[in-house]
């Protein structure tokens, strides 16, 4: 295995791992996304050959992944066993934290497909242009969907 | 929980995983493997349904070879069994082979070999198919006419909608052939692209 994939990927894991919470929530079936994630990001190496940004590149492999995952996912029931160390995030972070950060997630979780890539792409500190780019929107639409974004969060608060 | 400080929390987040080049390579291959086991697939269900088809057509003549009562009939009657029964064998063994490239155990250059001495069989059986379907054609169609309409072919006295209709038949063969080398050499097609893809980053 091309040594250079394996260290892009080890050093972007973080961003898959995130990723693959934000649209799943079941252990399985975030194995089975991190799988597919890596797998698409392996078949597209040879033609991404540094033509964007390696983050840029992982986004949107990754996104447009999960996206297909969430919509053929009921077609689709195939899996793998891997090793669980692959996903193991969450053992070492202490419990209150890990409280905040379930919270965090089921929330995230709650909004649609598109809204769901596009604070993860804020969260991860993606400014407009960049999110743009990524989800092949306008700066002014994200900058709308953002605010949306926000309200919807404060109206789930008030739900709560 | 507000935008801003989930945005907090997401900064704070430890990335404590630490994920193993063997553990992430392994993955890759079963994805692999397991796209490979699928593909085979789609080539063993369309096989199958072809052997279906011929064994049944050998169930009927080997029913009714009584009604072939002359010795060409009867030398047509066996060539076509005998087809019948050996080349979707012959395919569905190749596509069996094609099954057990196993990427975890091979290595690229075996891999290839074991995928081209696939391709190369199956193309056998093609050219084999080909130069013989216009004589199991006549063969088919005698035999048929004979089993099921008690006329004998080669003693026919032609009448244009018989010839008209052995020209429809002919050409229908001819095409569903055609269609099928194409379909098979899509399915061969990616195939290969996915074992390159595999090898060109191993």
């Amino acid at each position: 295995m091309n040594s250079d994939f394996l260290n892009t990927i080890k050093e972007n894991d973080g961003i898959i791992h995130k990723l693959v919470r934000i649209y799943t929530d079941q252990h399985d079936d975030q194995q089975d996304l991190y799988q597919e994630i890596i797998y698409q990001l392996w078949k597209s190496y040879n033609n991404f050959q540094g033509k964007s940004k390696v983050g840029t590149w992982i986004y949107k492999v990754a996104l447009n992944t999960s996206l297909a995952y969430i919509n053929l996912k009921k077609k689709h029931s195939r899996k793998i066993e891997i090793q669980n160390n692959t996903l193991q995030i969450e053992d070492k972070i202490d419990t209150l934290l890990e409280d905040r950060i379930d919270d965090m997630y089921q929330q995230i979780r709650k909004l649609n497909e598109i809204d769901r890539a596009i604070i993860f792409l804020f969260l991860e500190g993606k400014d407009y242009e960049e999110i743009a780019s990524i989800c092949g929107l306008t700066n002014s639409n994200i900058g709308t969907r953002l605010n949306r974004i926000r309200q919807k969060l404060k109206d789930q608060l008030i739900k709560e | 929980m507000e935008l801003e400080k989930m945005k907090v929390l997401w900064a704070n987040m430890r990335q404590n995983d630490v994920i193993q080049n063997d553990i992430l390579s392994k993955n890759i291959n079963d994805m692999t493997q397991l796209k490979l086991n699928e593909e085979s697939k789609n080539f063993k269900i369309a096989e199958i349904s072809g052997l279906l088809i011929a064994y049944v057509m050998v169930g009927i003549i080997l029913y009714k070879i009584n009604m072939l009562d002359n010795w060409y009939l009867i030398t047509c009657g066996i060539i076509l069994v005998l087809y019948l029964i050996c080349m979707p064998l012959f395919t569905l063994t190749s596509v069996k082979r094609m099954k057990r490239i196993d990427l975890a155990k091979l290595n690229y250059r075996e891999v290839l070999e074991h995928f081209y001495s696939v391709k190369s069989r199956l193309k056998q059986a093609e050219k084999i198919s080909l130069w013989a379907s216009p004589f199991l054609f006549i063969s088919a169609a005698a035999i048929i006419t004979k089993i099921f309409l008690q006329i004998d072919l080669f003693t026919y006295s032609f009448k244009l909608p018989i010839v008209l209709l052995s020209v429809l038949s002919f050409t229908g063969a001819f095409l569903f052939n055609i269609w099928t080398y194409k379909k098979r050499d899509t399915q061969l097609l990616s195939v290969r692209q996915l074992l390159e893809e595999d090898i060109s980053k191993s």
